[in-house]
């Protein structure tokens, strides 16, 4: 089966959210000062967005999120592939859900322990999920291109889940513990 | 002396087939193909593993926003490494009416869009030749099944394809290397609904997949399927049948075919003493240098589209209003296959079975209205689509711990079917010469066409029958996409209809050999031909109908008759 690719970037959402959360919000103006090379966020950002990658995808009995070079990948996919419009409602969003997270994990998220940004952001993301819909589209879309860049990298597809590069046979009806994890693709 | 016996216009589906079967016949042939040469060392991507492709395969946003705006709408086919077998929106425009879309989704190399079709392949059968007589849409096709049966034979025997028999007469048995089967939720979902509708069927569909590649496919370089479905990217084993893997090399192994990439036709020269084409009219795309290649015979197979644009170009005293048509009904007739139902569910248990290997095929219920069961609206549907289990994601509750153990059971079955849908000829949808020219001072196509009341009653249908089926098969959650939304004509990529094949030259262009009526040295094979368009995936059809028309062109030349 094909892999769709428009996991959810949902441009609009992050716009939507984003032009909406303005209007409801006092947000304070970020300092915009991107490296001189080709990186994205700025070391405060990139620290945010590697606590959230692992509290997202820690490591277990294989390497996280931070292990498989996700946030690497995440702010280098900033410049070469978001459009400028989509890297500002990014930055904004995650801006946003630090707002939300840091007092939730004693006050600096990025810095707090393991437990505590597990303890924070899990009524985050009930909500985004749950049945109330608040449908926060815009944490939504980050966790997914968090996953995604996690679950195409070789630690990800490989280690983790179960790649197999030429399966070289179909076989369309086997018992699953043949298999015992996910394909990755 | 002619430079040529043959000149083929395209390297496609049909013009692979054109350039094999006349000159493995003795004749001297040319290729002649618009786009650039296909180099499959540095174009094909197939060997990439997820992490090593560009931006993880996504096309930066503001490129697809520049330069592929409508090509990539399907999105399935249009990856960071797959576009380079996409036109660029922005360097080819055509035209439209206000208000009235046309995705004209194509790609200009070597070899076509045969690099990038699904790689379906079904027979008509007899009902879908008769259609039009039936009911008086179109004109009466001047050939049935029987007459291209043995070429069906043939060219699947060739092409290699991936097929089960299983004796559904609406979609003829093919001459067939080992099929895929259907995996553990289709076969549950194919019990379940066989037994509640038993008019429907469900079945693995035929593919141009090598299963167990024959001798002469394995002397072309072919491999046996590895079951990855890279196939949009490429295929380095030439496991699927394009004209790059299989036709094109078996007519260059004659040693008298050439082929000539970067060359766009300007014109046929049209010779009224002889009443015959006398030669093809050629833009250099790179250095705009204009020459003219003479040939004693002329196939056009540069796509629907493309093709009518030819010949309404190709005007003489002779032919005012474009070579061949007299008629009047080049360019008219567009037709492709109706999309834009979406039925899906949740099938109950299973969850101990699974797959694997990435199965480059579909499941498929045959079209069964107006088949085995009278509706009140014409022609008719099928539906296309497989059982899976859902991989990762990140688009589900859960975080850390938890979020990675869920990720590693993939989720419980669901069953995704698409419908498709046979649109009826219609001579108001057509395209013709727009007044704007592009860089070779070309006129661009302007592409008009509309879905009709049939075609919207035949999607409804297929809508409410997905529906009823998938519940009454016992399926959960099961949805529709919204009612009475179509996508623009074209998504499907089935264009067709615009030099139809017929029995009256005054309704027709081409005979039932493919031949146009007034010209006898000049065809026309690809989905131009078509008369109506079935809800079969085409290319089949049109490979048939070009060997088909290949073998009479060549024996009309041996034998002095052109």
């Amino acid at each position: 089966m094909d892999r769709r690719m428009a996991v959810a970037t949902d441009r609009r959402s992050l716009l939507a959210g984003f032009a909406a959360l303005m209007a409801a919000m006092n947000v304070p103006a970020l300092a915009q000062t991107v490296a001189p090379d080709t990186r994205f966020f700025t070391p405060s950002e990139h620290r945010f967005l590697s606590a959230l990658s692992d509290t997202l995808i820690p490591a277990t009995d294989t390497p996280g999120a931070v292990g498989a070079g996700v946030p690497d990948t995440f702010d280098a996919m900033m410049v070469t592939w978001a459009s400028p419009v989509h890297r500002a409602a990014l930055r904004t969003a995650l801006a946003i859900l630090a707002g939300r997270l840091n007092p939730l994990a004693g006050g600096n998220f990025s810095q707090a322990p393991a437990a505590s940004r597990a303890a924070a952001l899990s009524p985050i993301d009930q909500a985004a999920f749950g049945a109330k819909a608040t449908e926060d589209s815009d944490y939504r879309a980050i966790k997914s291109l968090i996953a995604e860049l996690y679950y195409t990298s070789e630690i990800g597809a490989s280690q983790e889940l179960i790649y197999d590069p030429m399966p070289g046979e179909w076989l369309g009806d086997i018992p699953f513990t043949d298999i015992g994890k996910t394909w990755a693709t | 002396m002619a430079d040529f016996d043959a000149i083929v216009i395209g390297s496609g589906m049909s013009g692979g087939w054109a350039a094999k079967e006349l000159s493995e016949r003795g004749l001297k042939v040319l290729v002649l193909e618009r786009g650039r040469e296909i180099l499959p060392e540095t174009d094909y991507t197939d060997n990439l593993a997820p992490w090593e492709k560009y931006n993880r395969g996504r096309i930066a946003e503001e490129e697809v926003a520049r330069d592929y705006p409508i090509q990539s709408l399907p999105g399935y086919a249009m990856t960071e490494v797959s576009k380079q077998f996409w036109v660029k929106d922005s360097e080819h425009p055509y035209e439209t009416p206000e208000g009235r879309p046309y995705n004209w989704l194509r790609g200009y190399h070597l070899g076509g869009r045969s690099i990038t079709w699904a790689r379906l392949s079904l027979r008509w059968s007899e009902a879908d030749f008769e259609s039009n007589k039936r009911d008086g849409h179109g004109v009466d096709w001047p050939i049935r099944y029987a007459d291209l049966a043995p070429w069906y034979d043939h060219v699947e025997r060739f092409a290699g394809i991936a097929g089960i028999k299983q004796n559904v007469p609406q979609i003829p048995d093919g001459q067939f290397q080992p099929g895929f089967a259907l995996n553990a939720g289709e076969q549950w979902l194919k019990q379940r609904i066989e037994q509640a509708f038993p008019t429907r069927r469900l079945i693995s569909m035929p593919c141009a997949h090598l299963t167990s590649p024959t001798p002469e496919q394995e002397a072309l370089g072919r491999a046996q399927c590895q079951v990855r479905t890279h196939c949009h990217q490429g295929c380095s084993l030439n496991a699927y049948f394009s004209s790059i893997a299989a036709t094109l090399p078996a007519a260059r192994a004659t040693g008298r075919c050439t082929i000539i990439t970067d060359a766009i036709v300007a014109g046929i020269d049209y010779d009224p003493a002889a009443k015959r084409v006398s030669g093809v009219r050629v833009i250099d795309t790179k250095t705009r240098a204009g020459r003219t290649y003479t040939g004693r015979m002329v196939f056009v197979c540069a796509s629907a589209i493309p093709s009518a644009m030819i010949l309404l170009s190709s005007r003489s005293d002779s032919f005012p209003d474009g070579l061949a048509n007299r008629s009047g009904q080049v360019g008219r007739n567009l037709m492709d296959h109706i999309m834009g139902v979406r039925i899906a569910g949740t099938v109950p248990g299973l969850q101990d079975r699974y797959y694997k290997g990435r199965r480059p095929t579909s499941a498929y219920v045959p079209r069964y209205a107006n088949v085995t069961e009278p509706r009140p609206f014409l022609r008719g549907f099928s539906l296309q689509g497989s059982a899976y289990r859902p991989g990762w994601t990140g688009d589900r509750p859960g975080i850390g711990v938890a979020l990675k153990a869920a990720n590693r059971v993939p989720g419980p079955w669901q069953v995704a079917l698409y419908a498709i849908g046979e649109q009826l000829p219609n001579p108001d949808n057509r395209v013709t010469l727009s007044r704007t020219l592009d860089r070779w001072n070309m006129p661009l196509p302007y592409i008009d066409a509309t879905f009709g009341d049939n075609d919207r009653a035949v999607m409804r249908a297929a809508r409410e029958d997905g529906l009823a089926m998938l519940q009454q098969a016992g399926l959960t959650d099961v949805t529709a996409s919204p009612p009475d939304r179509l996508q623009p004509p074209g998504t499907v990529i089935h264009e067709m209809g615009t030099a139809r094949m017929g029995r009256d030259p005054t309704t027709s262009v081409l005979n039932g050999w493919a031949q146009a009526h007034d010209i006898a040295n000049l065809f026309v094979t690809d989905g131009s031909a078509m008369a109506s368009a079935a809800v079969q995936n085409p290319s089949l059809t049109y490979m048939a109908i070009t060997a088909r028309a290949a073998a009479h062109a060549a024996e009309l030349l041996k034998t002095g008759q052109i």
